[in-house]
């Protein structure tokens, strides 16, 4: 034990990064749990008509929701298993994934990420790697990757702000 | 002239192809674990666990846009590969979804041919062709190309 700290880790050394698990369906997905702001239930996103996204109020600012399927493309219609919406940040602000679940990924870190495999990228593949944590396969990803996905580009309706518009990914 | 083992492989759809001898690893005996990765192609959209790793499943017949491919997805065997990315580099492994066990012939020099049609594909998934009594011409896949190369490279 190091005099002074209570975990007895060396003095200056930063904790490993912990992730979280979001569930789409069949798919797990592992997210820097630092990229996550606030997890909000999903009856809590208002739909507005003739808008492709959903939006959340959070501290008395509107922010986009997108439903992603297990393929990573925005879908209208929303499953039924979509609980949770997982709200993320970014520089600009916040953007919320609606997912079945979400968990803490026990032990699964930067560290254990492996390539994905060279014949399965594409263009368009915006997942990092793969992680395998007990029997399962996390497929890697991060904050700005889904908002890719979603083809969102990120904006709040507060006060001073520009509706959320639906953008093209190149 | 001279002869070599190779392992004929039917890959569902009336198609057929030949690996090596010692690239075919394993035959798995129970269906596996499917797991599917998003925004891949759709002839290699899935992966397994063998053995610690995480090995993609190609299955070919999809990728072959000559005829009609009879799906096996669910009830096809997986066959373990293995290739090298160089003479005297260590091992990866992959994995092929197949349509029946894998048979083993014989081949010769004899019997080189032509790959069959649609031949630009092939051309990008064998580096050999060989002609099987009963058969036709029978493309030797280039492993290491088909699972190493990133998909939009070698489409």
């Amino acid at each position: 034990m190091i005099p002074g700290h209570p975990d007895g880790a060396p003095l200056g050394s930063a904790p490993p990064p912990r992730y979280l698990i979001l569930t789409l369906g069949e798919l797990h997905l592992l997210l820097p749990q630092h990229q996550v702001y606030a997890l909000e239930p999903a009856f809590d996103v208002a739909y507005p008509a003739g808008e492709d996204l959903g939006r959340i109020q959070v501290d008395g600012m509107g922010w986009p929701v997108c439903c992603l399927s297990e393929e990573l493309r925005p879908v209208r219609e929303i499953p039924a298993s979509r609980h949770v919406c997982v709200l993320l940040h970014v520089n600009a602000g916040l953007f919320g994934v609606l997912c079945d679940q979400v968990s803490l990924a026990d032990g699964a870190g930067g560290s254990d990420v492996l390539p994905l495999p060279e014949c399965m990228r594409t263009l368009h593949t915006r997942l990092r790697g793969l992680v395998l944590q007990e029997e399962q396969v996390l497929c890697v990803t991060s904050v700005e990757d889904l908002l890719a996905c979603a083809s969102v580009r990120l904006s709040s309706d507060g006060p001073d702000s520009e509706e959320a518009v639906p953008r093209t990914v190149p | 002239m001279s002869e070599a083992t190779a392992w004929l492989l039917d890959l569902g759809g009336g198609l057929h192809a030949a690996v090596g001898e010692r690239e075919m690893l394993h035959l798995l005996p129970d269906p596996p674990t499917l797991y599917r990765i998003p925004q891949s192609p759709p002839y290699c959209c899935k992966v397994l666990l063998w053995e610690g790793e995480i090995l993609p499943l190609m299955e070919l017949a999809r990728r072959i846009p000559v005829r009609e491919v009879v799906r096996t997805e669910g009830r096809g065997l997986i066959a373990i590969i293995a290739f090298q990315e160089q003479p005297g580099a260590a091992s990866r492994h992959g994995a092929l979804l197949l349509n029946a066990p894998p048979v083993r012939i014989r081949v010769g020099d004899a019997q080189a041919c032509a790959l069959p049609e649609p031949a630009s594909v092939w051309r990008r998934l064998a580096i050999a062709c060989f002609e099987q009594a009963g058969r036709g011409p029978v493309p030797v896949l280039d492993l290491a190309r088909l699972f190493l190369l990133p998909a939009d490279r070698n489409a």
